[in-house]
């Protein structure tokens, strides 16, 4: 047989042989003599084409099925196998099989020199050699261990022993129901035939009657019985395939269980005898007596009312659990099946096994995990893993052995191993977990993708702490993926969608909501995620109805064929109870309907840079000019990509955060349009955070540097001199829980001085001793011309003390004449000068931070009603309500909340509602209601605080008086 | 838990270099036979599934298959479309052994090494490679079908596996056949005669 140069083609497609030229061929079945070699090696090529995949017609199977069939005449022992065979392969492809029963059944009786005898004289005296070589009482094994020597006489026999098993196994597949009964004698006896093979034969082909001769099979109970208890030995090999030898007894039992298993008792009574002897030395047949072990402890279970049986004493399931913890320390194949079926035991039933019980199972797979072969590492960590999802705690103790798996080369045992290790990890391994994972994402099949991303579900509401890992790992799992395998990402998907119709973090449920709006529109079938979006809508709290909504109108704005659905559902939202929903409803409907401003708003991969954006508003809002808008368009776009790490270490996402840009600024902006009037806020009102840029000199200074973690507030600059004066002094309060830090910088204008120990002079304009002390003053050494350097005042204030105070202040320092450029002093002689300069004022507000709340009604009813303090003031010289407004926020340095800053023009009666922080943390929310008496320029007020603390209503009320 | 004797869904060869099949053959797909003539095979008590019923799938899955472990040759085992897949390489193709996903690993492994052994001895004489199993197809389906019955595992020594696989009729009836008339043929037909009945070959 050789390969024409032109085959090479069709070959290398798998397509080894012509169909019809191989069934031309058939016809030297019918020449005489008969070339039984040549006939062997053509029905070679059948079974090639028959492996390959070849379709045979029904007609071409059962021609070649009889052609076959004249090759009966030829009693060559190697051309004999292959018709058995080809038979078997035929037997459900060709018609009219049976007509082949005869010289089956006469194979199967045929003694030995029948069935062989050659007219060849050789042969003939080889084969009756053969059989008086085997007559005689010599074993099977000695005969096969000639045979395996290649002797010929011994061949032949062994040939003989193996065609009688290949005719038995033959005739079953091609006898029916009826036919059956005609070779229950042969089958009977075959069943307890002392060769190994024909047993094995006889069994097999029981086994897969069954079904249809159940009846007759359930008559040779005994015989298989018999076949089970008195082993045969099939190796001939030395000792290592020893345990492989007994094979019989794997038949033997299957086909034993199969007679009996209706049959509870008898199923149970059979185990119980078998596992309390050694009899069963076959380690297959170990294996099957294992699960036969489990089903009798389940049945044993189930039938009382699902009770552990295993911990009650005498029980048939205490017996198994003993035999099946007997195994956990026997060879590889049988402790895994073991071990496998203790883990199996384990559920969240009151029938589970305890975790000590389980133990020994675990200890067995523990061993396996270290073994050099990756199947049997496979099998450890696959049972592990199934543990685990029943009780992670069980496994924790093989979490070391886990971690070195996780870098195996099989990825499958590195799947494995991560994905139990997050059910049993701690906390603190996820993020070097992920970390992991994340690295060989794209290398592993996509059913373990699916596993890792359950794993990864469950952990994220095991975990909330470490949601934000975990979404950014899906996150960008789906990015890496999406264009790729849009299979995995459907799947992701789709998990995701089914997570938020039960998932009770808002903080998840609003990513997950922004992950889908970016992601979804680029799947197959975009439509179908609507609805999962839409229930959210319907069912969830406002943060997340906002976020879907955004989700939504991301649908709407890529998907052309989606739009019209989504602008039916965005309408619907119109309505929604909550601002910022109808808010993004209203402004995405809008966008949706225009293609310029879709393409602007909806369409648009830039967003503003934050840092930027966030800078220029704090400037915006501290210059207090809002006569004209923030110029939005100054600020540098950058791609959305680039914000994901930014938003990362700014910390948890905020309602913001699932939100694009122009939803981010317009809000903001339109609270800032200059309706204040010529009001002006504090300052203290714009100031930056606790942990604003203003601290950065304080930080340099050694002396105070100590305090920053206890820092409340910095203010703002205050100027204390006006711009044309000779020295430019500034002021920054810095407020800590018992410090008050004065910074105040000084700035030389003059060329031709020097300023030496720069100091600073405070006098209080009321006695403070009590309550504020001055603890330290760090001066100013040298001050060249046009160098900023700072003072810096510190005080301590007693506990609890929050004075409001005004200094008379001046600055105090030796002037030294200089050379103008070099700054080198004339003499060393110089001149005390005091300087004076603004009184600095410490007020309430500095005390204070302004803060805002969801919602102000449902917050001040959740503050003490006893804490309130109630005042009622008439205040002169005021024309407008707007005026009053700014006045209080400006004193008390809150914000002001739902708008209640804004006071329309004609209006006569206003109700003010600022929130706040005061010192040490305490909430602080007041509520002014006042009315404008226009012919007297005032107006008057019931001011109503509540607090945290009474004492700090009380001293909010008291600013406010006064 | 598989409580029957079936534990080989399919047995497959692929070439390791584009995937094509060299031999396969899947137990108990549930395929449509000849009820009338053979419905013992049709219904055993093995759980017949339709999932590998066409040739198509089978093909398909074949080719999945392929893809997967093709770079993978060391890693030994898969769990792939919902089965336990234990393979190895030999030379320029690959042997499959498929499982269901509860089978016990190592019962499936060790079918796998069986077979891989017991084709490298019935093929002792030449490299076990594609074009020599193609060639010499009569002797590895025979190792396969004393390895395997119709999904039942039956013989797990290679040695005994070996052992029962004939060897191919001698050249004797070619030769007279081809020279019946020729000396020398005659002298060979007597010579090859002794020595096929004394080696069997």
């Amino acid at each position: 047989m050789s390969f024409g140069k032109k085959d090479e083609d069709a070959e290398s497609r798998g397509v080894f042989y012509d169909k019809s030229q191989v069934l031309l061929e058939t016809r030297v079945f019918n020449e005489t003599p008969l070339n039984p070699r040549k006939s062997r090696l053509l029905l070679g090529k059948v079974l090639t084409l028959l492996y390959t995949g070849e379709h045979l017609t029904r007609a071409e199977a059962t021609d070649l099925f009889f052609a076959t069939t004249k090759l009966f005449q030829n009693k060559d022992p190697g051309l004999r196998q292959i018709i058995y065979l080809l038979i078997k392969e035929l037997a459900d492809k060709a018609d009219d099989v049976l007509m082949v029963t005869s010289s089956l059944t006469k194979d199967i009786n045929a003694k030995p020199e029948e069935l062989f005898a050659s007219p060849n004289l050789l042969s003939s005296a080889a084969a009756s050699f053969g059989f008086s070589f085997g007559s005689r009482t010599t074993s099977l094994s000695s005969a096969s261990a000639a045979l395996g020597a290649g002797a010929g006489p011994g061949a032949v026999l062994g040939t003989n022993v193996c065609h009688r098993a290949n005719a038995l196994r033959a005739i079953c597949r091609i006898m029916d129901p009826s036919t059956i009964p005609a070779i229950e004698r042969f089958l009977k006896q075959a069943i307890v035939d002392r060769t190994a093979a024909v047993s094995t034969a006889a069994l097999v082909s029981s086994y897969h009657v069954f079904p249809v001769a159940r009846d007759l099979v359930r008559r040779w109970v005994n015989e298989v019985q018999e076949a089970l208890t008195s082993p045969k030995v099939t190796s001939t090999s030395p000792s290592a395939y020893l345990s492989t030898g007994y094979i019989v007894q794997y038949h033997a039992l299957g086909l034993l269980y199969l007679i009996r298993q209706a049959d509870r008792m008898a199923v149970a009574k059979l185990v119980q005898s078998l596992a309390r002897t050694s009899n069963v030395r076959s380690q297959w047949a170990q294996c099957m007596l294992v699960r036969f072990a489990v089903k009798c402890c389940e049945d044993e279970s189930a039938s009382f009312g699902g009770k552990n049986m295993v911990s009650v004493d005498g029980s048939l399931s205490a017996a198994m659990y003993e035999y099946l913890k007997s195994l956990c320390n026997n060879n590889d194949m049988v402790m895994l099946e073991a071990a496998r079926a203790l883990v199996s035991m384990v559920n969240s039933t009151p029938a589970s096994l305890t975790a000590t019980q389980v133990q020994p199972a675990v200890t067995a797979l523990q061993q396996l995990l270290v073994s050099p072969k990756p199947a049997l590492k496979f099998a450890a960590l696959r049972t592990l893993h199934q543990l685990a999802q029943v009780n992670a705690s069980l496994v924790t103790t093989c979490n070391l052995d886990m971690e070195q798996l996780v870098s195996d080369s099989n990825r499958s045992i590195a799947t494995f191993a991560i994905t139990t290790l997050l059910k049993t990890g701690t906390e603190s391994s996820v993020d070097r977990l992920m970390k992991q994972i994340s690295s060989f994402m794209s290398e592993i099949s996509d059913e373990f993708k699916v596993i890792i991303i359950d794993a990864i579900r469950v952990l994220a509401v095991k975990f909330p702490a470490k949601q934000a890992v975990m979404l950014s790992f899906l996150a960008s799992v789906l990015r890496d993926e999406g264009g790729v395998l849009p299979d995995c990402l459907e799947t992701a998907l789709a998990h995701l969608c089914e997570f938020i119709e039960d998932c009770e973090f808002t903080k998840l449920a609003v990513r997950i909501l922004h992950l889908l709006g970016a992601e979804g529109p680029k799947t197959r079938d975009p439509a179908k995620y609507l609805r999962y979006i839409y229930n959210r809508v319907i069912l969830e709290n406002s943060n997340v109805r906002a976020a879907a909504v955004t989700a939504l109108a991301a649908f709407g704005a890529h998907v052309d064929a989606v739009r019209p659905t989504v602008r039916v559902l965005l309408t619907r939202c119109l309505d929604d109870p909550d601002d910022e929903v109808r808010d993004r409803a209203t402004f995405n409907l809008a966008a949706l309907d225009q293609a310029e401003l879709r393409a602007q708003y909806l369409l648009n991969d830039t967003v503003l840079a934050v840092p930027t954006l966030q800078a220029k508003l704090a400037h915006y809002t501290a210059a207090g000019d809002f006569t004209s808008a923030v110029d939005v368009a100054a600020v540098p776009r950058i791609p959305k990509a680039e914000l994901v790490p930014a938003r990362r270490r700014a910390g948890s996402p905020t309602r913001g955060g699932a939100m694009n840009s122009p939803m981010l600024g317009s809000p903001a902006m339109r609270t800032m349009t200059p309706t204040l009037g010529p009001a002006t806020p504090t300052p203290a009102a714009a100031a930056a955070g606790p942990t604003g840029a203003s601290t950065q000199w304080l930080e340099k200074e050694p002396l105070l540097a100590p305090l920053l973690p206890t820092l409340f507030k910095s203010t703002t600059a205050v100027p204390l001199t006006d711009r044309e004066l000779e020295y430019h002094v500034s002021v920054v309060k810095h407020v800590f829980r018992d410090w008050l830090v004065l910074e105040i910088e000084v700035v030389n204008t003059m060329p031709e001085v020097l300023l030496e120990n720069v100091a600073v002079s405070l006098v209080p304009d009321t006695p403070i001793d009590t309550v504020m002390k001055q603890m330290a003053v760090v001066p100013i050494a040298s001050l060249k011309a046009h160098d900023a350097q700072r003072v810096f005042v510190a005080f301590q204030r007693a506990p609890g003390a929050v004075p409001t105070v005004s200094f008379a202040t001046k600055l105090t320092m030796t002037v030294k004449d200089c050379d103008p450029v070099t700054h080198v002093p004339d003499s060393d002689q110089g001149y005390p000068e005091e300087f004076a300069v603004e009184d600095v004022d410490i007020t309430l507000a500095d005390y204070m931070l302004p803060t805002t709340v969801p919602d102000f009604s449902s917050a001040w009813d959740a503050l003490d009603e006893p804490s309130q303090v109630v005042e009622t003031l008439q205040v002169p010289g005021i024309p407008t309500l707007a005026v009053a407004v700014a006045q209080i926020v400006d004193l008390l340095g809150m914000r002001a909340l739902e708008g209640s800053n804004m006071v329309p023009a004609e209006k006569h009666a206003h109700t003010l509602v600022l929130g706040g922080v005061f010192l040490g943390g305490v909430p602080v929310l007041v509520r002014v209601r006042m009315v404008l008496d226009a012919g007297a320029q005032a107006v008057a007020m019931e001011v109503a605080v509540r607090a945290g603390v009474p004492e700090v209503a009380q001293v909010v009320a008291q600013a406010l008086q006064g | 838990m598989n409580l029957t004797l079936y534990t080989v869904k399919a047995l497959i060869l692929l070439d390791v270099s584009n995937g094509s099949r060299v031999l396969a053959k899947y137990y108990n797909t549930g395929a449509p036979s000849n009820a009338a003539t053979s419905p013992a095979v049709a219904t055993g008590p093995a759980p017949t599934s339709t999932e590998f019923a066409t040739l198509k799938d089978q093909k398909t899955f074949e080719r999945r298959l392929w893809e997967k472990t093709r770079k993978l040759l060391n890693n030994e085992i898969i769990l792939f479309n919902n089965h336990v897949v234990v393979y190895k390489g030999m030379a320029d193709v690959m042997l499959f052994v498929v499982g269901s996903l509860e089978e016990n690993e190592l019962m499936l492994s060790s079918v796998l090494n069986t077979l891989y052994e017991a084709i490298n001895l019935v093929l002792l004489k030449y490299q076990t490679e594609k074009r020599t199993i193609i060639e010499n197809m009569d002797l590895v389906a025979l190792a396969i079908d004393e390895c395997i019955d119709n999904g039942i595992v039956i013989e797990t020594d290679p040695g005994t596996i070996a052992s029962r696989v004939s060897k191919r009729p001698s050249e004797l009836a070619d030769i007279s056949f081809n020279d019946p008339n020729s000396i020398s043929g005659a002298m060979n037909k007597v010579r090859d005669s002794f020595f096929a009945g004394i080696l069997l070959k």
